[in-house]
């Protein structure tokens, strides 16, 4: 393996790590309270609340079943879905790469809670008044502003390949 | 072929996301209405002339004759047979005299 790859994955890893853990710590300082407390409901500010919700199911709360065939089923489809974008990572260049890292960062973080407590906590609730968007947690951030910049990479090397 | 790009974005996103709904963007629980723009009721009390209503389980109910509606629309104080009867021996007396005189 060249020197150019190896620095190429130790980048790639580091960031994997970093949002991993990041993930990691919110989830569990989070879960803290809800030992303390009982539950989590913290106000930040008018528009931020922590308002813990645990998450069966995928993105924007769909599949949310109670059947535990369904949902083992949902957790080794995500697995595998980890391993696909795990294989683009190595073979992109550098740029996507890192976008890709993003995802899967954020996807390993959800991953975990999913074998682990058998639902995702998500608890960052941004609102406008009584409009509630979708409760978030860290991960999703990172699997969002992935996405986001592989959306922007097309628009950028579509361009650069028709030049 | 870009739009299938996007919509394969898009579905990963969904997939590997784990946001969710808070019951389809009611308010949450705990977070009710401004309290203090609640207008406040008064206590509810007797009406005034409650006790003269008749109690609902009676049957005695006091039925009048048409005449008797007329005459208490219009007001007319209604005269009994005895007081008739008592102005006739009245103008039945003053007559007697009136002849005796003459």
């Amino acid at each position: 393996m060249s020197i150019k790859k190896t620095h190429k994955y130790l980048i790639l890893l580091f960031i994997f790590l970093v949002i991993f853990f990041l993930d990691r710590i919110s989830k569990l300082q989070i879960l803290n309270i809800l030992e303390n407390d009982g539950i989590v409901d913290i106000y930040i500010n008018q528009f931020i609340n922590f308002y813990l919700v645990w998450n069966t199911g995928v993105g924007f709360g769909l599949f949310s079943f109670d059947d535990g065939n369904f949902y083992t089923f949902m957790t080794i489809f995500i697995l595998l879905i980890n391993i696909v974008i795990l294989i683009i990572i190595l073979r992109s260049n550098l740029t996507l790469a890192v976008f890709w890292t993003l995802v899967l960062g954020g996807s390993a973080g959800n991953l975990y809670d999913r074998i682990f407590y058998r639902a995702v906590p998500d608890f960052i609730d941004i609102h406008l008044g009584d409009f509630h968007w979708f409760v978030f947690n860290v991960s999703d951030i990172f699997i969002t502003l992935g996405l986001i910049c592989l959306i922007f990479a097309e628009f950028l090397f579509n361009k650069e390949k028709k030049q | 072929m870009k739009i299938l790009k996007f919509l394969k974005l898009f579905l990963l996103l969904m997939i590997l996301a784990s946001c969710s709904s808070l019951s389809g963007f009611a308010p949450k629980k705990g977070a009710t209405g401004e309290e203090f723009l609640i207008q406040k009721k008064n206590a509810l009390v007797m009406p005034p002339d409650y006790n003269d209503l008749p109690v609902p389980s009676s049957e005695e109910t006091k039925s009048m004759d048409d005449s008797e509606k007329v005459i208490s629309l219009l007001g007319i104080k209604s005269t009994t047979t005895s007081e008739i009867n008592s102005e006739n021996e009245t103008l039945e007396n003053s007559i007697l005299k009136k002849i005796k005189n003459n």
